[in-house]
């Protein structure tokens, strides 16, 4: 009797144990389970995030090259500086004034030209770390009120705030009236004294009251101001 | 035995209250110096405006804006009826200013950067803004 109470005891035992270690096994494969789940889920927001930090941090800055070196350079735009790491990834263009893109190198970028770097925001929430770097010497803007047309010279002169300059009307040079919405073309015969130009110039390196005049935004004068009218009444509409 | 324990509160949050009161430079240079900047406002400098003078305020783009189409919408605020002119180095458009002085005009520009000129003009008056905005085409 003894015997059969022990060995009905050991089953039991045994029974017990097997029980409680595949309850364990069952669980431990539940657990890997739920940490893989977790791993992946963490994979996956961290991946987001990049993405979104990656995006937000997305800088480009274009100005004027005021220090460089092997490994940087700082562009200048007006008051504000911006400091730029460069690296082997950095890829390097150059833009003729045409908007014609061809390959550079870090080298044929100098010091008083302008370049245009598009990259990502450095831990300092400064330096841009250049993904692209492109060199490229804009246009000038003017604007200002025709005062003289020299039809025979091919150019026409005006006043501007940083004074009087003539342009020179050459085949290249684009010219375009915008007339309710609807863009025409014209040309120096279209342009009259009193007209108001927004240019696009490319200045003469020699001379500096004379630029050639790469495209024009003719308004033209439609209320020529009498004399007798009132210097105070500048709030009438121009209709353009 | 609660009355003492009430006033005790009393007199303590009272103490309390009167300290955090008085004003830091009395504290004595014991007390660490706060960081102003973190604590108060930057007081935004005030910009003398005539009010006949034509204001120009470009919502859109930023100065040194990243741009990934080459199609953008310029986009204000001006004097109502003003007409409004945008150029880049390779588009020109205008747009009148709807009677609450916004607008919004449609313009091309090149890869790399952009000067933007923006001009408004109300009768003799004309006020100009030059916007830099940069274009690329690739991924970055």
């Amino acid at each position: 009797m003894k015997k059969i109470i022990f060995v009905l005891l050991l089953v039991l035992f045994v029974l017990s144990i097997s029980a409680v270690v595949n309850a364990q096994e069952e669980s431990t494969d539940s657990e890997e389970t739920g940490i893989k789940e977790k791993i992946n889920d963490l994979k996956e927001r961290l991946a987001t995030r990049v993405a979104e930090l990656r995006a937000q941090n997305k800088r480009s800055f274009y100005g004027v090259i005021k220090e460089k070196s092997e490994t940087s350079m700082v562009l200048l735009y007006r008051d504000e500086e911006i400091p730029v790491a460069v690296d082997d990834e950095t890829s390097y263009f150059s833009i003729n004034a045409a908007g014609k893109q061809s390959d550079a190198t870090l080298t044929s970028f100098e010091l008083g030209e302008t370049a245009t770097v598009f990259g990502q925001l450095d831990l300092d929430n400064k330096t841009v770390i250049a993904s692209y770097l492109y060199e490229q010497q804009l246009s000038l803007i003017d604007h200002g009120a025709v005062t003289e047309v020299d039809e025979d010279d091919g150019s026409f002169t005006i006043k501007s705030s940083s004074g009087s300059i003539t342009l020179d009307y050459e085949i290249n040079t684009r010219c375009t009236v915008i007339e309710d919405d609807e863009k025409t073309r014209c040309g120096l015969t279209s342009i009259t004294v009193g007209d108001q130009v927004f240019l696009r110039i490319d200045p003469d390196a020699k001379d500096l009251s004379r630029a050639t005049a790469l495209r024009i935004l003719l308004v033209p004068q439609l209320e020529v101001p009498s004399p007798t009218s009132s210097p105070v009444s500048t709030t009438h509409p121009v209709e353009q | 035995m609660f009355i003492a324990i009430f006033l005790g509160l009393l007199l303590g949050g009272g103490a309390a209250v009167l300290f955090a009161q008085i004003p830091k430079n009395l504290l004595g240079s014991n007390i660490a110096p706060t960081d102003q900047s973190t604590t108060v406002p930057p007081t935004p400098s005030p910009t003398p405006i005539s009010p006949d003078s034509l204001t120009l305020d470009i919502v859109f783009p930023k100065q040194q804006e990243l741009i990934e189409e080459d199609e953008i919408n310029v986009s204000g605020k001006t004097k109502p009826g003003a007409t409004v002119i945008a150029t880049s180095g390779i588009d020109e458009m205008t747009a009148a200013a709807d009677e609450t002085g916004t607008f919004s005009i449609p313009i091309t520009v090149n890869q790399g950067a952009n000067e933007l000129l923006i001009v408004s003009l109300s009768g003799e008056d004309k006020t100009e803004r030059v916007v830099v905005v940069n274009y690329i085409t690739e991924e970055l």
